[in-house]
């Protein structure tokens, strides 16, 4: 299983972002991936935050931090990539695998099959934000700006079809360690037919969270804000 | 650039900020102090240190890195009383004063620990300022890459495996983190948050005069190594609901010995340096925007010692004070024409308060009684920029 850590990139600047209702300053992109580096992370997710609005100021900052960014690690880079014209341009850039999530819940055929053909079927991951309401499920839909009943939104062949792997993020308990909804996990299973061996997990990932993981059989998990919040936790986290 | 409605911090902030609602997280973060249950913080921090007090193999099973500050006295005065064996380490910057020197050395004897200070190589520490001064316009570089790194070598080569620090500075003016995430010391909040996000190599690249075997302390410790030797940095501030203006005052019961400054009204904080509220401050002015004095004014809104009004206003008149630089760059060994340069080119936009030296009439503005009842028998410094300072 791959441990990972995802970092929210917006207008070139990286923040934290605590119960999707609260966004904290993280610092530098390059520093916070060059130490990731260092603490021997498998892979890292650059995700910009883009839930309700987007400029095309604030989207050229943040490519631009991505074309000066020096890394050997895997970047998978998501957050408001809903045109061809943004996917040509990251073809030029240090991102191996693409994070979509609109594209899905809108099925856009062409955007994904451009995305597919332009990186590679192995490369699309498709995120899911999520939380759990009064007992039901609701996913947020980044274009439209809203949570809506899961099996409302999600269309299992689009999903099947373009997605090599789902990236599941416990929104309600973002940034807060230990606290993934591990019922979660057969839910959007048995919603998208996706095995567990192809789900990763964000937003409220701990060293319990990371013990269920494995247990799991889950492809990866993507830890958020606490990740670079002590010396060793990536390296603890593994020994999980 | 959008501004905090409570505080007097904006979105420019070098740390960054976030806004939510109006309101910097910093403020929000402060927020928290008023909410969080401290007595089952300090509970949660006795049961991190517990397996460190029971070892009783090393003699110390901390480093406390000082300087002489008031913060130090507090910190020193929580891990002995928390039953800590602590090693207290300071890193002579060369600019300290006669309070400067006299602080230090009453800390080390009030609290009867064992300590040793560490004198960098002079030629290498200039160097290093003058190359700093050229590319940041900043002067403190070296010495807070030193205050940052050193502690951490020594813990590593003796085998002690915690540091305590006082308040972690990014949560205290941001709010960066929250208390509950109990951020610890680590390579990446140093080079985020100590130096500028300026790495050593960064700093020296091919223009500094400098042999890079005499710059091992300036450098964090190999992660690889840190890792097997498991030293950990404690922020005390995630534990103890962190006042700075009153702890720092009731620091005197100790000894400390505040110091009178033209450039804010605490006079508590880095107590005791010749460049701190001078050039330091000027050139932070330069680069940012403002001085020192909106750090503590933005730090007493919070504590509700002063209104956002009243803080503006003595803004303004702190951010005026005149500032000597001629005895930072006599130090410096700069020559006339260079001191010249450096104010043409570099210090543009603080031009108009360079002062030949401190002296002359200052008033203190009118501060709150919240305020002036924290401040009380502060000093002037007799001598500036002393090398090595003798006794209590």
């Amino acid at each position: 299983m791959r441990i990972g850590a995802s970092l929210l990139l917006l207008n070139g600047v990286c923040y934290q972002s605590y119960r999707w209702e609260m966004l904290r300053p993280l610092g530098s992109l390059q520093n916070a991936v060059s130490h990731l580096e260092q603490y021997q992370i498998d892979e890292i997710a650059i995700i910009r935050p883009v839930r309700e609005s987007d400029t095309n100021e604030s989207l050229l900052k943040d490519i631009t931090a991505l074309q000066q960014l020096i890394t050997t690690t895997p970047i998978s880079f998501g957050g408001g990539v809903r045109d061809m014209g943004i996917l040509e341009q990251l073809t030029s850039m240090p991102v191996e695998r693409l994070i979509l999530s609109s594209a899905f819940f809108n099925a856009n055929q062409s955007l994904l099959k451009e995305a597919a053909a332009l990186y590679g079927h192995q490369a699309i991951q498709a995120m899911i934000p999520f939380k759990k309401v009064n007992g039901q499920y609701v996913v947020y839909h980044c274009s439209e700006a809203e949570f809506t009943p899961a099996e409302a939104l999600i269309q299992p062949e689009f999903f099947q079809t373009y997605a090599n792997e789902i990236v599941l993020y416990d929104v309600a308990n973002e940034g807060v360690g230990n606290t993934f909804d591990f019922e979660a996990l057969d839910v959007f299973s048995s919603l998208t037919g996706f095995r567990h061996e192809q789900l990763i997990i964000g937003g409220g990932v701990g060293a319990d969270s990371i013990k269920s993981a494995y247990s799991n059989n889950l492809a990866a998990v993507s830890i958020e804000n606490r990740v670079l919040h002590k010396e060793y936790s990536i390296e603890a986290l593994r020994h999980a | 650039m959008h501004k905090c409605q409570k505080c007097l911090y904006d979105t420019q902030h070098p740390f960054h900020l976030t806004l939510n609602d109006k309101i910097c997280s910093g403020c929000i973060t402060h927020e928290e102090k008023n909410t969080l249950d401290w007595s089952e913080r300090e509970q949660k921090l006795l049961e991190i240190i517990s397996p460190y007090r029971k070892d009783t193999k090393a003699y110390y099973n901390c480093v406390v890195p000082v300087q002489g500050d008031a913060e130090d006295y507090y910190v020193l005065n929580i891990v002995l009383s928390l039953g800590l064996r602590p090693l207290v380490v300071a890193v002579n910057d060369y600019f300290k004063n006669n309070i400067g020197w006299y602080n230090l050395h009453n800390l080390i004897t009030h609290f009867d620990c064992d300590s040793f200070v560490f004198n960098p190589d002079m030629t290498v520490y200039k160097e290093l300022i003058r190359t700093t001064l050229r590319k940041y316009n900043h002067m403190l570089w070296p010495a807070l890459a030193l205050h940052s790194a050193y502690p951490v070598h020594i813990a590593k080569a003796r085998k002690i495996p915690l540091i305590i620090w006082g308040q972690n500075q990014a949560l205290e003016q941001v709010g960066k983190y929250s208390h509950c995430d109990q951020i610890e010391m680590s390579q990446w909040s140093r080079q985020e948050h100590d130096i500028l996000n300026c790495s050593l190599e960064t700093v020296i690249g091919n223009g500094a005069q400098l042999n890079t075997r005499h710059l091992n302390y300036y450098r964090y410790p190999n992660i690889k190594a840190l890792i097997k030797s498991r030293v950990r940095g404690l922020y005390l501030s995630n534990f103890y609901r962190w006042d700075p203006l009153q702890q720092n005052h009731s620091m005197m019961e100790f000894g400390f010995q505040p110091e009178v400054n033209n450039s804010s009204f605490d006079p508590y904080e880095r107590a005791g340096s010749s460049v701190y509220y001078q050039m330091h401050d000027l050139l932070k002015m330069q680069r940012v925007g403002y001085r020192k004095i909106r750090d503590h004014l933005s730090r007493e809104i919070r504590h509700q010692r002063i209104s956002r009004n009243s803080a503006i206003h003595i803004e303004k008149y702190y951010s005026e004070a005149r500032v000597d630089i001629d005895s930072f760059f006599a130090w410096l060994d700069v020559t006339e024409s260079g001191k010249r340069w450096f104010v043409e080119n570099r210090l543009q936009k603080v031009s108009h308060l360079l002062a030949s030296d401190n002296s002359g009439e200052w008033v203190s503005p009118e501060l709150p009684e919240d305020i002036t009842a924290l401040l009380d028998k502060q000093k002037a410094s007799e001598k500036q920029f002393i090398t090595f300072g003798k006794g209590v």
